[in-house]
């Protein structure tokens, strides 16, 4: 019987180029040499310059599926606290979210042809979006409030969320996050009931059996070698993403902080005028020179003093 | 001053939804603590007014009870004496007068996973109170009950 193996192969090109290949051989060294032959053809590099290094594919796709399994079965169960059910169950929205999501991902790097290449592809087609849309389900649920007891309201963050979307799209920034906060509030509410009603046996079990496929299923993904730079990249532009907010935030608390000083500061020097305004209403310090401070105060060292502050802050 | 307004319109719109919020926790406390049936009452009161007809239900099933229903003749449903989410173990349910030519009752009460559970209470008189005790021996076989039992059997019941 043929097994599948996944080899991950690497050689000079021009510059280096890194290609996983899911081979189907007898052997180790046949699904090398076929990969070497492979990764030749495709970046004509010379015989010589490649490194393919073999794994067995097979068994760790059974034991992701195994894994994979268990946390979709257990979605499907209706959990209960007290009257109330939490479901975490699969639905048409969920599922089709969970597709956008994977075809996303197959689009962008796996590829449409790999993403059916083998039985065990098409098998993860289908547990990866049944596992997205349960996880999905965690996040995105239906609410029904009532208001003064008059009338109900009812919050489908299924609906909620590509409407954020959209809005922020349009530029309406404010609501849409307003929205996320909504929905983010509604998740946490959702996981907090889901987490009493799993108990300390099933919640864990699905989680970590969850975390353990993923990581067997990333482990012989051959599209997750050609993803990593562009995963490690936007990992790395979100971190700097988010550290420029921090800032942003940090930079904002601080000029509310130093806002009546620098009104005062107007009042006093007007004349010398520091704070230039610009054309969108705000205005930028521009700081006096050291003469300027010593011409303002009759002592020199309490000018020199007050010069150096200022130039601290 | 462009920061300061924007930090005053946040902090407004906060208030607004924290007071939405809360208005919405209120409402939803009033609408759950509202939604216990009319007719049911304690069974204290119950055996205390003798001139009512009461059907004191007993739960003796082991699960949380979502609904109770409770039919005449050939299934008419009195909708008066529908109770959802019932806590107690035993309540009594006052039987409208309109009702007063039937002398037997359906019970039919529904846990939380959805099983049914049903009895048949003949020759209820007209004063008092009549105690319906419904065990699980009562279970009712529906359609999608082993779905059922699997949940219940994932929730540790």
């Amino acid at each position: 019987m043929k097994k599948q193996y996944i080899v991950h192969t690497s050689g000079e090109v021009l510059n280096k180029k890194a290609k996983a290949y899911v081979i189907k051989a007898s052997s180790r060294e046949k699904a090398q040499e076929i990969a070497r032959n492979h990764f030749s053809e495709d970046f004509y590099a010379a015989d010589e310059t490649i490194y393919a290094k073999p794994y067995s594919r097979t068994w760790k796709a059974v034991l992701a599926f195994l894994f994979m399994l268990v946390p979709i079965l257990l979605s499907f169960v209706d959990w209960k606290v007290g009257h109330d059910t939490v479901s975490i169950r699969p639905d048409y929205i969920s599922c089709l979210y969970a597709v956008l999501l994977y075809a996303a991902f197959v689009v962008r790097f796996k590829g449409i042809q790999r993403a059916v290449a083998s039985w065990i592809d098409i098998i993860f087609c289908f547990l990866i979006v049944l596992l997205l849309s349960s996880f999905i389900q965690t996040i995105l649920v239906t609410k029904t409030f009532s208001l003064f007891g008059l009338t109900e309201i009812s919050i489908d963050t299924n609906i909620l969320l590509p409407i954020a979307i959209l809005l922020s799209w349009l530029g309406l920034k404010f609501v849409s996050a307003a929205c996320m906060i909504g929905i983010g509030i509604l998740a946490i509410f959702h996981i907090s009931s889901l987490s009493s009603a799993m108990g300390s046996l099933y919640g864990p079990a699905y989680i970590l059996c969850a975390f353990m496929g993923i990581l067997l299923y990333l482990s012989i993904e051959p599209a997750l070698v050609e993803a990593l730079p562009h995963f490690r990249k936007s990992v790395s532009r979100r971190f700097q993403y988010v550290q420029n907010d921090f800032a942003e935030v940090r930079g904002s608390a601080r000029n509310l902080d130093y806002m009546p000083m620098r009104h005062t500061s107007e009042k006093m020097l007007d004349s010398e005028a520091p704070y230039r305004y610009r054309s969108d209403d705000s205005y930028e310090y521009e700081m006096p020179s050291q003469e300027e401070y010593r011409e303002q105060s009759p002592y020199p060292y309490e000018a020199q003093s007050q010069y150096e502050k200022d130039r601290m802050r | 001053m462009r920061k300061n307004r924007y930090m005053k319109k946040i902090i407004k719109i906060l208030i607004l939804v924290i007071i939405l919020a809360a208005a919405a926790g209120l409402g939803s406390f009033y609408y759950v603590s509202n939604t216990d049936g009319h007719s049911r009452v304690t069974n204290d009161a119950a055996q205390a007014d003798t001139q009512g007809r009461y059907l004191t239900i007993i739960n003796a099933t082991n699960q949380i009870i979502n609904e109770v229903h409770i039919t005449v003749g050939e299934g008419t449903e009195i909708e008066h004496n529908y109770q959802e989410n019932p806590d107690e173990t035993s309540f009594s349910i006052q039987i409208p007068e309109s009702y007063q030519e039937y002398q037997t009752f359906i019970v039919t009460l529904i846990d939380r996973y959805g099983m049914k559970y049903q009895k048949e209470v003949a020759n209820v008189p007209e004063k008092g109170r009549t105690e319906v005790s419904i065990t699980e021996d009562d279970y009712v076989k529906q359609d999608g009950d082993l779905k059922r039992q699997i949940d219940r059997f994932f929730n540790g019941d």
